[in-house]
């Protein structure tokens, strides 16, 4: 029994040492595990501090570089306005058109780009650092963009490209006054466009823009990302720029009053191929192949971009139609509209008198749906042109600019004629004729008849000599640059006599072809008001007025290129229809016989600002006698200046005349002391009919008789000596040599009065 | 081209034509005239004398075209025109005008001939320097900038 004992014992015994030995086999390896995780952890984490120090050393680093930079070019900045001012001033100093000037010009321009490339240099860093604060300022969209383009113009010109501002479906000029960053979206606008001059050689660069509703897709999005599922994939992804962004964009799109504006900048250039196009984006990067010879940070579009985003929206290169060559560059941000009542959102007719200062009364292009793209053309709701409506005539040598234009004015509802080269121009015109004696003849007679009164006409080319000559008026008098939309009139059955406006690029052709077409096609339609716009180089211009004699319509304008914009609505208000006036006479003629007809009898009544200053001439009454019209505005200009009044006549059987009037005047009132009717004659020697001495010798014998005496002042070419004498002799008191001034004037009249001739 | 840029231009290009004798001191008692109440005298008063002078320059024309030229006539028109030019300060339409008329005296009519196209020639210079020089000023009020007053320095 023992024996047993002992062996179960011992298989005990072994078992439980067994398990002991596991056990502690478990536990050591246990505990090497920890001790290594441990030792593990504890490296990492000594790695993970050593990191974040070195990330923030890092980034230090690059604070503390951007500070330097930012403290560098505040002194770079200072020189190189230094450099522009010293070159400003050196220009009052140098003779113009002298070499000296020309180096200056060019000093200027290369100081000019110096600032340009820091600003860009600055710009970058600035966005990245994220301090670049959105500002907030009202301002008018469709002026910014208008002025821009136009900045464009003149240097896109010279290489033979043109500018168009294209006016598109116009709801950017129904919502142009808006909130925003102004700086900034002229800083995209100006990158964009240039970087299109500096790439295009050939054809056009257009800018267009339109508003847009924020698709319902569009809010979605923007309200899921502010779940915490986009957090958590931030705290995967690599953090990127947009983060800072984002808040924004989703404050954008959240607020119920912003709109969402669309540009694009296209243009026939270059254009940039498929696998570059994401990554012009990225700074530094430039298009090798066709930077022929351009300079440029390659800064540019990478601050368009993070601009744009900034604002809230995205820039993408759109895909051009086939056989279309260039780029497309489209971008959209969002704006605030800019009313102090505009509290409206969107969804409600804009009709109904929503946004800003822009009418809405008249006649506007319907979309048909708020979330389609406004782009094509063909889907949209056309106003058919109304057949009453006067006629345009389009002449525009560039394509796309005649494009944009009437397509423009016929969304507008207006009957747009178009002239692709200057040899149709005739035949039109002659189709516009036919046409108004058709129109004509009806509302006059009533019958369908259609024969035509134009045998009757002349068809001599030659230019008649009666057409007035006073020359084109240039568009200083026409109103001030409002972006208001043109407002729709029925035409009236009054204004039955008709409006045609031609609209004619001066370059179009050889000028004086084309002007004479027009001249002959006013001639041939003397009832119908016709207005051209001429439209002209600023600096070269293609009207010659000595070839033509100076004998432009008054009521013609010349307008300087490029027309669009405002220049546009403008002369679109020239029609009748849209408040333009169909007056005969511009007013510059009105005014002149208004100082014409004051040689009637009763006497012009030309107060000046007496009660202003002193003025040494108060109160007293002047008489002019001149036959030459511009003296006699001279003196009255004069005399008016020193604040006396005056009474105008041609010659001098008028001036006694007058004279006998002023007395006789006097006696019927029964004024028992005459006293003499003007203060002051002046009065010229030469006049035909009666002149001066023999004026003045009738008006002193006038006088004798009621013991008056009026000072006479004789205006007199020359001063010979025998001449004063001659005007002695014939009883005038003073003389002036001619051309009259205030200061001869007044000499004269201290010279009397000291004489003790006048009072 | 910014406001500046063409006060500049404006202010370079009067000097010329004071400079060239296009213009003397009566242009300037003109523009001293011009004033809030007178915005447009001077271009009014520019204006006239080219309309009055293009009738002037067409009468002596067909008057000096005549079987019998009447000098009394002609001299007559040459001396308005040499007042009117000399009211506007074209001094060097006067000055032709003043040549003019002692060939009138003197009643030489190849010589009045010549006067005559030396005088259209001189008009139609100032007619285009001036039509240059509102245009310009225009310009720069259409650009919102204001005409800088001609300074009566030494020319």
């Amino acid at each position: 029994m023992l024996v047993f004992n002992s062996h179960g014992s011992t298989r005990l015994l072994l078992l439980l040492m067994i398990s002991v030995a596991v056990g502690v086999i478990a536990i050591c390896s246990l505990v090497f595990l920890i001790v290594r995780t441990r030792v593990r952890e504890m490296h990492l984490r000594a790695a993970l501090i050593k990191q974040m120090e070195a990330t923030r050393q890092a980034e230090s680093k690059s604070m503390s570089k951007s500070n330097a930079f930012a403290q560098a070019s505040h002194d770079v900045r200072a020189s190189l306005a230094g450099i522009m001012g010293l070159v400003d001033i050196s220009y009052d100093e140098v003779s113009p058109g002298s070499e000296l000037e020309k180096n200056l010009k060019q000093i200027e321009a290369c100081a000019k780009d110096l600032m340009g490339f820091l600003n860009c240099i600055l710009d970058t860093s600035k966005v990245e650092a994220g301090k670049m604060p959105l500002e907030e300022e009202e301002f008018d969209l469709a002026q910014l963009l208008e002025d821009v383009v136009d900045l464009y113009h003149p240097v896109a010109m010279r290489k033979g490209v043109d500018v168009i501002l294209d006016p598109n479906d116009g709801t950017v000029l129904k919502h142009s006054l808006v909130k925003g960053d102004r700086g900034k979206l002229k800083k995209i606008l100006s990158n964009l466009l240039s970087n299109a001059v500096k790439f295009t050689d050939d054809g056009h660069i257009s800018v267009r823009a339109w508003v847009q509703k924020p698709s319902l897709e569009n809010t979605i999005l923007a309200t899921r990302g502010n779940s915490s599922w986009k957090r958590m994939m931030c705290l995967l992804r690599e953090k990127n720029d947009k983060d800072g962004g984002d808040e924004a964009v989703n404050d954008f799109r959240q607020n119920p009053n912003s709109a969402e504006f669309v540009f694009e900048v296209d243009d026939t250039g270059k254009g940039i191929p498929k696998e570059m196009r994401k990554s012009v984006f990225e700074n530094y990067i430039q298009v090798k192949e066709t930077a022929r010879g351009q300079e440029g940070t390659g800064l540019g579009l990478g601050i368009v971009q993070s601009l744009v985003r900034l604002m809230g929206g995205d820039i993408q290169i759109r895909d051009k139609d086939m056989g279309e060559r260039g780029t497309c560059f489209r971008f959209n941000v969002f704006l605030a509209p800019w009313d102090a009542v505009a509290t409206k959102p969107l969804e409600e007719d804009p009709e109904a008198g929503g946004y800003g200062a822009a009418r809405h009364l008249g006649l506007t292009i319907r979309a048909t749906s708020p979330g389609l793209s406004f782009h094509s053309s063909s889907t949209r709701q056309v106003r058919s042109p109304r057949p009453e409506g006067s006629p345009v005539v389009l002449l525009i040598q560039n394509e796309e600019r005649r494009r944009t234009c009437q397509s423009y004015m016929e969304k507008l509802g207006i009957e747009v004629l178009v002239v692709s080269q200057w040899q149709d121009l005739p035949i039109i015109l002659k189709k516009i004729q036919m046409k108004v004696v058709n129109v004509a003849y009806h509302s006059s007679s009533g019958k369908s008849d259609r024969s035509w009164r134009i045998e009757r006409l002349s068809t001599s080319a030659s230019l008649s000599k009666s057409c007035s000559r006073v020359k084109g008026v240039s568009l200083g008098s026409l109103d001030g640059a409002d972006h208001t939309l043109p407002v729709y009139k029925s035409p009236s059955h009054k204004d039955q006599s008709g409006f045609v406006l031609l609209i004619i690029d001066a370059s179009a052709g050889p000028f004086q072809e084309i002007f004479m077409a027009v001249a002959e096609f006013r001639k041939l339609l003397p009832s119908t008001q016709c207005k051209v716009v001429w439209l002209d180089k600023p600096t070269m211009r293609s009207i010659d007025q000595r070839a033509i004699n100076g004998k432009l319509d008054p009521d013609d304008i010349i307008m300087s290129k490029p027309f669009h914009g405002t220049r546009l609505l403008q002369v679109i208000r020239l029609l009748p229809e849209f408040g333009g006036l169909l007056q005969k006479r511009p007013s510059r003629q009105l005014r002149e016989r208004a100082v014409l007809n004051a040689e009637a009898t009763e006497p012009l009544a030309e107060e000046t600002g007496n009660t202003h200053r002193e003025k040494p001439l108060n109160g007293k009454r002047a008489l002019v006698v001149d036959d030459s019209e511009i003296m006699r505005k001279l003196s009255l200009c004069n005399l008016s200046n020193l604040g006396a009044t005056a009474q105008l006549c041609e010659n001098g059987k008028e001036a006694v005349q007058l004279i006998r009037e002023g007395i006789d005047e006097q006696r019927e009132r029964g004024v028992s002391d005459i006293h003499r009717p003007y203060d002051y004659i002046l009065m010229d020697c030469q006049m035909p009919t009666m002149d001066g001495y023999e004026a003045t010798r009738k008006i002193r014998k006038e006088e004798k008789r009621y013991g008056i005496h009026t000072p006479i002042i004789a205006l007199t070419a020359h001063s010979s000596g025998a001449e004063v004498k001659k005007i002695f002799e014939a009883g005038m008191d003073f003389h002036i040599e001619k051309p009259v001034n205030g200061v001869r004037l007044m000499k004269a009249i201290s010279e009397i009065q000291s004489r003790g001739g006048g009072v | 081209m910014e406001v500046g840029q063409m006060q500049r231009r404006l202010v370079e290009f009067t000097k010329s034509l004071f400079v060239e004798g296009f213009l003397d001191g009566q242009f300037l008692q003109l523009q001293q005239l011009q004033d809030d109440s007178n915005p447009d005298f001077v271009v009014e008063v520019v204006s006239l004398f080219f309309q009055d002078s293009e009738k002037l320059l067409n009468d002596l024309t067909s008057a000096l075209e005549q079987q019998d030229v009447d000098f009394k006539k002609v001299d007559a028109h040459v001396h308005q025109l040499k007042g009117s030019s000399s009211s506007i300060g074209a001094q060097r339409v006067k000055n032709a005008c003043v040549v003019f008329r002692s060939f009138c005296e003197e009643q030489n009519l190849q010589e009045c001939m010549r006067c005559l196209q030396l005088v259209k020639q001189e008009f139609y210079l100032a007619k285009n320097k001036f039509e240059t020089l509102f245009t310009m000023e225009q310009q720069i009020v259409a650009a919102g900038g204001s005409i800088p007053a001609t300074e009566i320095t030494s020319f």
